[in-house]
């Protein structure tokens, strides 16, 4: 424990010290990455031993606070979500250190390390945290800490108005958590986050704080209709803060949720219905909202929800199980969620690396702009083609693991529970699947339109690779996602600590679980047994094309004579057949110009995809918000004395009322 | 061993089935056709032949082929064939086998991008979206069996149906054999959703995603093709043949037999109907997809 | 019995959502007079005592009216209207499908909790029933056609037969003749109506039928 007070303290220091060196680019960065790296290096160490022994931490500070105890705990569960914390944090700092080459001389480097510092310590804080106050004070400065890295640019008036979105959800949703844990605290004294002790506490205060908390930590996951300031967050921040954000911060929320459970206990089979439904809707729309959209960022945020949707439905599936009492179940769901958790940290983050390695090449994110960059960029295109594997749920890569789980947790559930549970089950299989088809479709949109073909536009300067300290991150992200989907039986048994400790099960369980270790071990097998199948169908190729020459000829245009790189299939024609089964849904608007007369001059065709919630929810309320809110516009002037005069007047009233 | 035998069969006979399919259309068009053993003849050719290869591609336009075939071998080996338990099965192993189906179509999409024709593109496009539609059928289908049998594994599935719950079930069972076989059409790129005879515009899903392969990585994925209906194929059979229940060699060779029915059956089906309007695809789909939800819901009555 | 009875059942929740997927209105007709044969049928098969000299009449009356004599006016005042397709309806028919499905489970879940107070073959009877009242009336929302209408209106009725002889065990078939009367009259009229309207406007839209309301 006082590894990790240390290695928080490390990065607090280390962000002052780079601030304070900002004039000196380069010490700035050094001293940033090297706390980094310290600090995880400190850290990692009793997270990994907690992890595996499952014995929990309680750390006590010695100062009072009002309202509480100082209090931290390090738990399985909290071990499990610092562990990527830190992997990523540090991936991030050394790919930040080349990317912040791209900015110009008078941006302020020592600023994005400083907060970058914070935000990593304070969202480690989030997941220590074992008292409500703690808990609040560490998510206030990580949403301050992540609105300063997001409007890091803040010259451009888009990321402005993205700052300001995140800022203004994210109060919202912390609103609903004070309600939370001023609800929790009255039936669990001094703001503690320790599970419910007293077993009779009415169901409607439970219920109710299982919605706040849905509500709250929801806005902070993403999850669907809550998730309107991702897109707009995400194409605004730079690079690796997306990564980290959507890798870790993300996660919050969720952790957020599963804290929540952990304290309630003994959940009602509605959570887990509720979950479910909402993890579809969350996951369906998540994916179907990225097809439409074109600009690589916003669709990664997309998926994003997306993903937070496949989790909910593990965590929904985890949930009908425990409250049924069926622990296979529940820790199939659960474990599903967790892994996926992890996973998605892992890809995604890989994948906004990426991105904005694309974007330090060719200055645009548009995906209909790019193509052909894998001859160009071989190591990113790599790494972008296992993230895209992996984030479509795949085999033989991680992300089909997860998922892999929460399908076996879903048809074990529908094989052994009672008929009244086969539609939510069903519902779960066929979000999956649906997720998975439509996942697939958008990534070979992206991998295929932006990395292959030939290049749509003509760029000023040359696209080459960029430097290794971008690469090798990205590197480092998809040797995860190969290993853990190779090595699922051992990722699984590191995953059962904090399954045990959600299913507060003892560990005497784990005896049904020989079940999804038989699987897991056939699963890993099967994958084994496909490389080598694999790189045998190769050596076959090989020596069939050895005797014979492979000529290499211009691509046949089908007798047209003068093929043009604009003549590809782009990506908004590729997705084009979903796009129109899915109008119902995503509405997107059409906007042309057809050609007139027999000398047509110009002829234009345009789609655009506007957020559905944010067209037909979000921005009807706060337009009329705004409305009735300008009333009080008048009283907002800026003459001094008027405010004087508004505090005299105010302090006058006071006292009557306080006198009377 | 007797996984071993169904996998090599597999290998050995899968491209016969092409072959059955286009004996029965030429019966029913009053010609004689090609041989039955014509895509043994294409293979053998096209292996013997040189590869041609367009200078946008990358390494991505030769790994579609390769790991086409390397996925459906390992499919193979998920799959049961003639009551025998497949070599690796465990539960949920079908998830496992879909999934690579899936992975299958994630790098021919890729290698039909890679080309950068726009036809190619086109196929590529129309494959995802129509694929997309496919696998939440085989899901639905798959978890309807699964509670039928209360067994999650492939290989459990198919022993677990005997003749008392195929007698009982008669109506899903029905319902589910009609959807895995619009499934088992689409996906193998046969009429009403394909015409695996043309790559024109109209027509133009699977044939134009493999316009531009040549040589042995156009053999690697005629075979796999052919895995594929072979594949296919034994889901069907294997629900098919566990209505009477029979000693093992017999109820292999009962799946072969179900195996070529089912071929012939596919030929009839070309043969009758006309390739369906691009628009209606989605439709049909839904309605295999409606088929197979009808089955749960008449399950959970039954149950 | 259970098995054809369920199979039956079966055609009767697919036609349903055949209507709601085929813009063909011949091939919607044909389906209509598939699912009134297979209608007609449906009474020997759902009670225990199987045989009663109601049911026969009750079959026979089925099977000639829904099966025969309405596709047969139907496709009469379809050639004479001159209509073949269902173009353009409120609701597309991928999403008609889909709704459909929803509709099921709705059907699926009220039908199955609804106590039925003796015994039948099949538990699918007060679901599939609901459920093809249910599409009746949305055929009757979403279609545009009078054609459309009068088979929206069809489909509604068949439910409520179905419903009736599942719940109203002893005697339905008064009552069931008098409301087949009542179709029958129904239907003949319309059929008159909608050639005159065609051949009034040109098109049997209904909605522009609103227009006439001054």
């Amino acid at each position: 424990m006082e590894y990790l007070l240390f290695s928080l303290v490390l990065l607090f220091v280390s962000g002052l010290a780079s601030l304070f060196a900002a004039r000196n680019r380069s010490l700035s960065t050094a001293f940033a990455v090297s706390g980094i790296l310290l600090a995880a290096g400190f850290g990692i160490i009793p997270v990994i031993r907690c992890i595996f022994s499952g014995t929990a931490d309680m750390y006590s500070l010695p100062y009072p606070i009002p309202l509480g105890r100082l209090m931290i705990e390090l738990n399985p569960l909290s071990a499990f979500f610092i562990l990527p914390t830190y992997i990523l944090a540090f991936c991030s700092a050394l790919y930040s250190y080349s990317y912040l080459h791209g900015f110009k001389e008078d941006k302020s480097v020592g600023a994005y390390w400083f907060f970058y510092q914070i935000l990593i310590a304070s969202m480690i804080l989030v997941f220590l945290a074992a008292n409500g106050i703690v808990f609040l004070f560490a998510w206030e400065i990580m949403t301050i800490a992540s609105y300063f890295l997001i409007s890091f640019q803040h010259e451009k008036e888009q990321t402005k108005k993205a700052g300001w979105i995140y800022l203004i959800a994210t109060h919202f949703g912390t609103c609903f958590l004070l309600v939370f844990f001023i609800l929790l605290n009255q039936i669990n004294p001094d703001f503690n986050l320790s599970p419910l002790t007293d077993s009779n506490v009415s169901k409607i205060i439970l219920n109710c704080l299982f919605i706040f908390s849905w509500i709250g930590f929801g806005i902070k996951a993403g999850m669907i209709p809550f998730h309107i300031w991702l897109p707009e967050a995400h194409p605004a921040a730079p690079s690796p803060v997306s990564a980290v954000l959507s890798g870790i911060m993300i996660k919050t929320g969720i952790y957020g949720i599963m804290k929540t459970l952990v304290i309630l206990g003994n959940p009602p089979v509605w959570w887990g219905w509720f979950l479910i439904i909402i993890g579809s809707v969350s996951g369906i729309l998540g994916v179907l909202f990225a097809l439409a959209e074109h600009d690589l960022k916003k669709l990664l945020a997309y998926h994003s929800v997306e993903n937070i949707g496949i989790i909910t439905l593990g965590l929904g599936t985890g949930l009908i199980g425990l409250s049924e009492k069926n622990i296979l179940i529940a820790s199939l769901g659960i474990g599903g969620s967790l892994l996926h958790i992890f996973n998605h940290a892992v890809f995604k983050s890989l994948l906004f690396l990426g991105a904005g390695s694309v974007y330090c090449q060719t200055h645009s994110l548009d995906i209909d702009h790019s193509g052909g960059l894998m001859k160009k960029m071989p190591v990113t295109g790599w790494t972008f083609l296992i993230g895209s594997i992996a984030i479509s749920g795949l085999p033989p890569l991680n992300g089909f693991v997860s998922e892999f789980l929460i399908y076996l947790a879903s048809f074990t559930g529908m094989a052994s529970l009672s008929p009244a549970f086969i539609m939510i089950f069903l519902a779960t299989i066929l979000s999956l699947a649906l997720i998975g088809g439509l996942a697939l479709t958008c990534f070979t949109k992206v991998f295929g339109i932006m990395f292959l073909g030939e290049s749509r536009t003509h760029f000023a300067e040359p696209v080459k690779e960029s430097p290794s300290w971008m690469t090798s991150p990205m590197i480092l992200l998809s040797l995860f996602c190969v290993l853990i989907g190779l090595f699922a039986p051992a990722v699984f048994k590191t995953l059962s600590r904090p399954i045990l400790y959600i299913t507060g099960s003892s560990l005497s369980s784990i005896s049904d679980w020989h079940f999804i270790y038989e699987s897991l071990n056939m699963l890993s097998l099967s994958c084994t047994v496909f490389l080598v199948v694999l790189f045998l169908v190769i050596l076959l190729r090989r020596f069939l094309l050895s005797r014979q020459p492979a000529p290499y000829k211009e691509t046949w245009g089908c007798g047209f004579l003068f093929p043009s790189s604009r003549m590809q299939y782009t990506a908004s024609s590729f997705s084009d057949p979903l796009k129109k089964l899915f109008q119902f849904i995503l509405r997107i608007q059409k906007t042309h110009a057809i050609p007139e007369s027999y000398f047509p001059k110009e002829a234009s065709f345009s789609t655009h995809y506007n957020d559905i919630f944010n067209r037909f929810f979000y921005q009807p309320v706060f337009s009329k918000f705004v409305k009735i809110t300008r009333v009080f516009k008048g009283f907002q002037h800026g003459m001094l004395q008027m405010y004087v005069l508004y505090i005299a007047l105010v302090l006058c009233l006071l006292l009557i009322w306080k006198v009377k | 061993m007797n996984g071993i035998l169904a996998i090599l069969s597999a290998l050995i006979f899968a491209p016969l089935l092409p072959g059955v399919i286009n004996k029965t259309k030429a019966f029913f068009s009053g010609k004689k056709g090609p041989s039955i053993f014509q895509l043994y003849y294409d293979i053998l050719k096209l292996i013997r032949k040189g590869a041609v290869y367009s200078t946008t591609t990358t390494f991505l336009f030769k790994t579609g082929p390769v790991i086409s075939l390397a996925a459906m071998i390992i499919v193979l080996f998920l799959l049961p064939l003639g009551g025998q338990p497949s070599i690796l099965f465990f539960p949920g192993d079908y998830v496992v086998l879909i999934y690579f189906l899936g992975l299958v179509r994630f790098f021919m999409i890729l290698a039909a991008l890679d080309t950068g024709s726009s036809f190619e593109g086109m196929g590529a496009s129309r494959e995802a979206a129509f694929s997309t539609l496919c696998e939440p059928v085989l899901f639905v289908s798959l978890a309807a069996l699964c509670k039928m049998t209360g067994q999650t594994s492939l290989t459990g599935v198919f022993s677990g149906i005997d003749s008392w719950i195929f007698g009982n079930h008669i109506p899903v069972i029905l319902l589910i054999l009609t959807a895995i076989y619009i499934i088992y059409l689409a996906e193998n790129a046969r009429i009403p959703v394909d015409d695996p005879n043309t790559h024109l515009e109209l027509t133009m899903i699977h044939e134009v995603m493999i316009l531009d392969h040549s040589g042995p990585d156009l053999a690697f994925l005629l075979y796999s093709g052919s895995l594929k209906l072979w594949i296919f194929g034994s889901v069907l059979s294997g629900i098919l043949a566990a209505a009477i229940p029979l000693s093992p060699l017999t109820h292999f060779a009962f799946c072969i037999g179900w195996l070529i029915l089912i071929g012939v059956l596919t030929g009839i089906t070309e043969s009758v109907m006309a390739r369906l309007k691009l628009i209606h695809i989605p439709q049909l789909l839904i309605a295999a997809f409606s088929f197979s939800v009808l089955g749960i819901l008449i399950l959970l009555e039954e149950l | 019995m259970k098995t054809i009875a369920d199979i039956v059942l079966m055609f009767l929740i697919l036609s349903n959502l055949a209507f709601l997927g085929i813009s063909r209105l011949k091939t919607c007709i044909r389906i209509l007079a598939l699912q009134g044969l297979s209608l007609g049928i449906l009474p020997f098969l759902i009670h225990i005592p199987a045989f009663s000299y109601d049911s026969v009449l009750l079959a026979v009356g089925s099977i000639l009216l829904r099966g025969l004599i309405f596709p047969y006016y139907l496709e009469k005042a379809m050639r004479k209207a001159d209509v073949r397709h269902e173009v353009e309806p409120f609701i597309g028919y991928s999403f008609s499908i889909l709704f459909g499905m929803g509709l099921l489970f709705i059907s699926a879940w009220l039908g199955f909790r609804l106590q039925i107070p003796y015994l039948l073959t099949s538990r699918l009877l007060v679901p599939s029933s609901l459920f093809t009242i249910m599409t009746g009336l949305f055929i009757l929302i979403s279609r545009r056609k009078a054609l459309s209408q009068v088979i929206g209106y069809l489909v509604m009725e068949n439910g409520i037969y179905t419903l009736g002889i599942t719940l109203v065990h002893e005697q339905p078939f008064i009552i069931e003749l008098g409301i087949l009367l009542d179709i029958f009259a129904g239907v003949f009229i319309m059929g008159i109506m909608i050639f005159h309207i065609s051949r009034a406007f040109d098109h049997i839209d209904i909605d522009k039928l609103s227009s006439l309301k001054e």
